[in-house]
């Protein structure tokens, strides 16, 4: 009798403190949150010793007054809702009413606020949640709150915190996150009285990502603007060459919220697919807005987890918005690009120095691979833009011709009469290289700006020098070629065609995995896949698209339903399946390293390229062309000051 | 050991054992080949423990006694050898050869002879024997269409079936059907049936060495785990693949709607034609049939388009029907016979070509499904 107890206040608030109050970085989060509520247009927050000595962040917002202030630090207690049903739409970051007081429980707190309305302020400080002094006090309009000796009283959690250092990255991941959901409210980061970084608060993502991250991601980002219904995608994607080994950079909002749950992600990679190599991660910065009523935030104390009412709906939209801004990615000029020369300072010797630059690196993992990644580097992954346009419009179809006679010759022989060319030769014939038309069926150029590229020739028989409206450009021919098969096969193999199996295969399905196949069966049949069940969870496969081929279903199977299992919708799941092979018979199509090739061989490649849907990489993802600009060479050949 | 043989016979007999020489490295001692002098004649052995082949050459044995020499030093160095005969004499106590001809002399370090394993023999003589040829034409029209996918390792052999004084082999890849039979001339008395499934491996290995004429005889002798082949000079012993063959013979249709009659080389060259258009696309024909014509059509977008009639003679309900060219030419090449009768039952089922007058021979083939 009397064992069970109702737990003090004191005591349920350091339970709620475990629960949200991990570490500096998650009091940083909880006040952020509070003040972007409250309406503020700048925030400022300050640390020490990685904000174990002290955080305090600043804002600008509706401030409290005295009643309210002193309310603030009761459980429960929050201006956010007013009753159950309003946890269906909450439109604010927080709303469970507990933060303030759990950070007060374990913690020196002082808060000094003030709304617009009242002359004075209120001061309202507290020692590990207990003794709450409250008084008037001089204060801008807004709320100041000091949260000194984190985790003073719970010296257990205090030693399981890591060196300051590392809590002060903990802290600046959480306000890259908060400071990037809200473009349009200034962010201060100050550590030890220094600034480490900011952002302008002038409503532009884009801006907020620059000083940020920098300028040069800034510049490779390309926007995204899809709207569907009441769902809407929004923000910028990072090309390519801006892949990162891991996901943290990664940044995804749904509703204003900073998202972790990592199931939404995957669409985003899956349209990336085949533009990156494996182990490559995509750099976003997306938000999703959908109807407040689809989605359930009370998943997790820290709401870095949602649910979704309509998960699949969400999903799909993610990977249509992401796939058609990249389909425009090249297409789009990016005016910012050509703007001055990167702002790197590279000494002569280190980059452009013909023994460095590419040689003596096998094509399929250095050379071109490693250029990109580097963020300073005066190589970068094409991106031709409204240059490459002025250029082709102003020199046309002369641009081309004016090259080497041979070339001449196929061109004009290409328009006029498309074969009867013997001098031309297999260039034409391989490609019906200048006339677009000239063939039923034939390519349509996807990529204009690719034809203003004009071949010099090949450097170690592997590379194609070309001379472009930006500068010097450089083509690997087997990536290329690679890609140009790849799409091919696309097109070519997509026919419809099944391969009866005489002696059919037996899957045996665990019941999970029977039942991520039910779901998707359609799909697989839709693709040329022939099922019949057997009694006890086994099935035969009696038919499998002739693409796939037998021998590798089973494993296609297996795969299919991984990938499944791991958050991939069906449709992709299989489109991925399919084009393992398809890479797999490009790579063994394509002219390889050490071929020679003649000019008119190169500037067959490079029509074929322009023809191509995604002509910037192979693939596997690797890029196909790298350039050198002319305000690159104008620099390195100290033309200009640099 | 010490023996005397002519470059010749001694080079022939090694490069035969040499194929059987484990490539695997595993064992160092299978690497070798054991050379056993014995009265008037050399025994030549080697073995990956999958397959062994042991040959006999006749040599003039001094000494008689045994070693095992590496095969990748001695077939070569004895290839090349400019003389007529070598002299070979073994140190038995450093397991080392020394090769002498002319004013030339090399030395070879080998191994212990204990360690070679032993190559079984067959506990019986069965009786069964073919001549060369027909059983080396066997493994032609079959062996083509063992699967190369390990996934399922009984198919990636054939199988034999000695039964009612007949040899049956046949091979299938889950997609064609291979099969061949031919009467035992020589059928013992009071034989019982057995079948076997031998690796395709073993397969061209014995084709290889199966003399073309039908003089020379092999017979063929099985235990529940090895198959003998006994070659006279050669002999050559594999394991057996374990496990059940699936019946796939029973999974062909008996009644067919439609049939053609007609040249096989005809539509063995139509169909290559046809594929070097097809290769780049689906890879796939499509075959229509009716009374009035039979035509080979296949299309590839960006190539071009296929269109072949061919002379034939129908009978039956019209039918259009999806093929792999490239199966097709296979059955087509082994068949061995220039009037071929070829039968289908619908398009999703399979077909089944044979020579015109000869039951012996049967391609059977799935189509591919358009749709």
């Amino acid at each position: 009798m009397g064992r069970i107890q109702v737990l003090d206040e004191q005591t349920a608030n350091l339970i709620a403190a475990g629960e949200v109050v991990e570490r500096p970085a998650s009091v940083v989060k909880e006040l952020v949150e509070n003040a972007l509520d409250a309406g503020a247009s700048r925030v400022d927050i300050e640390m020490e010793e990685g904000g174990l000595r002290l955080v305090r962040v600043v804002d600008d917002g509706s401030g409290m007054d005295r009643d309210d202030a002193r309310l603030c630090l009761e459980r429960h207690a929050t201006s956010k809702i007013r009753r159950g049903t309003d946890l269906f739409a909450i439109h604010t970051l927080g709303f469970r009413g507990e933060a303030l007081p759990s950070i007060a429980s374990v913690s020196r707190l002082e808060i000094l606020t003030r709304p617009a309305s009242e002359v004075a302020g209120t001061r309202v400080a507290t020692e590990g949640g207990r003794d709450l002094r409250l008084e008037d006090a001089g204060c801008p309009v807004g709320t100041r709150i000091t949260v000194e000796d984190l985790f003073f009283n719970t010296p257990a959690r205090l030693k399981y915190l890591k060196s300051p250092g590392s809590e002060t990255g903990q802290v600046s991941d959480v306000f890259t996150r908060l400071a990037l959901s809200r473009p349009d409210v200034a962010f201060q980061l100050m550590s030890g009285g220094s600034v480490l970084s900011s952002t302008p608060g002038n409503g532009s993502l884009l801006d907020a990502v620059g000083s940020l991250y920098g300028t040069k991601l800034a510049r490779g980002l390309t926007a995204v603007s899809w709207e569907n219904g009441p769902t809407r995608v929004t923000g910028y994607i990072a090309k390519p060459e801006f892949a990162r080994a891991n996901r943290t950079h990664q940044h995804l909002f749904v509703n204003g919220r900073y998202i972790k749950g990592s199931s939404l992600r995957f669409p985003v990679e899956e349209a990336y697919r085949n533009l990156l190599m494996t182990g490559r991660f995509p750099v976003f910065f997306l938000s999703v807005e959908v109807d407040p009523e689809q989605v359930d935030v009370n998943v997790h104390p820290t709401k870095l987890d949602v649910r979704f009412s309509q998960e699949r709906e969400v999903k799909a939209a993610l990977y249509r918005a992401v796939q058609e801004a990249l389909a425009l990615t090249e297409l789009v000029p990016s005016v910012t690009w050509g703007e001055g020369a990167p702002a790197s300072g590279f000494a002569p010797a280190s980059g452009f120095a013909p023994a460095t630059a590419s040689p003596g690196r096998p094509p399929d993992d250095g050379g071109a691979g490693g250029a990109p990644q580097d963020p300073g580097s005066p190589w970068s992954l094409l991106a031709m833009g409204e240059a490459a346009a002025t250029y082709l419009t102003g020199g046309g179809m002369a641009g081309l011709t004016e090259g080497e006679a041979g070339v001449g010759t196929a061109g004009a022989a290409g328009v006029g009469a498309p074969g009867a060319a013997p001098t031309v030769g297999e260039a034409v014939e391989k490609g019906a290289v200048f006339a677009p038309g000239a063939r039923q069926g034939g390519a349509t150029v996807h990529h204009p700006e690719l034809l203003a590229l004009r071949p010099l020739g090949q450097v170690l028989r592997s590379y194609i020098v070309a001379d472009g409206p930006d500068g010097l450009y450089l083509i690997d021919q087997h990536a290329a070629h690679e890609r140009v098969y790849f799409e091919r096969f696309a097109r070519e193999r997509e026919s419809r065609l099944t391969q009866p199996l005489l002696i059919p295969l037996e899957l045996e399905l665990a019941p999970q995995e029977r039942a991520l196949f039910e779901a998707s069966r359609e799909v697989l049949t839709g693709a040329g896949f022939e099922f019949a069940d057997l009694s006890g969870g086994t099935l035969l496969v009696t038919g499998v698209p002739a693409v796939v081929g037998e021998s590798a279903a089973p494993g296609f199977f297996r795969d299919f339903l991984d990938r499944l299992a791991g958050g991939s919708s069906d449709g992709h799941a299989l489109d991925k399946g399919l084009e393992v092979k398809r890479a797999m018979a490009a790579c063994k199509a394509a002219i390889k390293a050490h071929d020679p090739l003649t000019l008119a061989e190169l500037q067959g490649l490079i029509y074929q390229l322009a023809c191509a849907e995604h002509p910037y990489s192979c693939p596997h993802g690797r890029p196909t062309m790298i350039s050198l600009s002319e305000g690159e060479l104008e620099r390195r050949f100290k033309r200009t000051g640099a | 050991m010490k023996f005397t043989a002519s470059q010749a016979d001694l080079s022939y007999g090694l490069q035969t054992v040499a194929k059987a020489v484990s490539t695997k490295n595993t064992l160092p001692i299978l690497s070798g080949i054991l050379i056993k002098g014995d009265g008037n004649r050399l025994n030549l052995t080697a073995t990956d423990l999958e397959i062994g082949i042991e040959c006999m050459v006749s040599a003039q044995v001094a000494e008689e006694g045994s070693i095992v020499l590496p095969a990748r030093y001695l077939t070569e160095i004895v290839r090349k050898i400019p003389a007529a005969a070598v002299e070979v004499e073994v140190d038995p106590r450093n397991y080392t050869a020394v090769l002498r001809w002319d004013r030339s002399q090399y030395t070879i370090h080998g191994f212990s002879p204990e360690q070679f394993p032993f190559l079984p023999r067959a506990t019986q003589d069965s009786g069964n024997k073919l001549p060369q040829n027909v059983l080396r034409n066997m493994i032609r029209q079959t062996a083509f269409a063992v699967s190369h996918d390990e996934t399922r390792p009984i198919l990636t052999g054939a199988q034999m079936t000695l039964r009612d004084g007949h040899c049956h082999l046949l091979a299938t890849d889950g997609v064609r059907i291979a099969y061949r039979r031919t009467a035992l001339p020589e059928s013992p008395q009071g034989e019982q049936s057995s079948s076997l499934v031998l690796p395709g491996r073993t397969l061209s290995e014995l084709s290889r060495l199966l003399a073309a004429n039908d003089e020379d005889t092999v017979g063929i002798s099985v235990t529940p785990t090895q198959a003998f082949f006994d070659l006279g000079d050669v002999r050559l012993v594999s394991r057996l693949l374990e496990g059940q063959y699936p019946d796939v013979l029973r999974l062909v249709p008996q009644s067919y709607s439609t049939s053609l009659t007609l040249s096989a080389q005809q539509l063995h060259d139509a169909c290559e034609r046809a594929s070097l258009i097809a290769r780049d696309g689906s890879g796939a024909i499509k075959l229509g049939i009716d009374p009035e014509r039979v035509t080979i059509t296949s299309s590839t977008p960006e190539v071009g388009q296929v269109y072949e009639e061919v002379a034939a003679s129908v009978q039956g309900d019209p039918l259009e029907i999806g093929l792999n060219p490239r199966f097709l030419m296979d059955g087509l090449k082994a068949l061995d016979s220039d009037q071929l009768l070829f039968e289908f039952s619908g398009n999703r089922t399979p077909s089944r070509m044979k020579p015109q007058d000869r039951d012996d021979f049967l391609y059977v083939v799935l189509p591919i499904v358009v749709w």
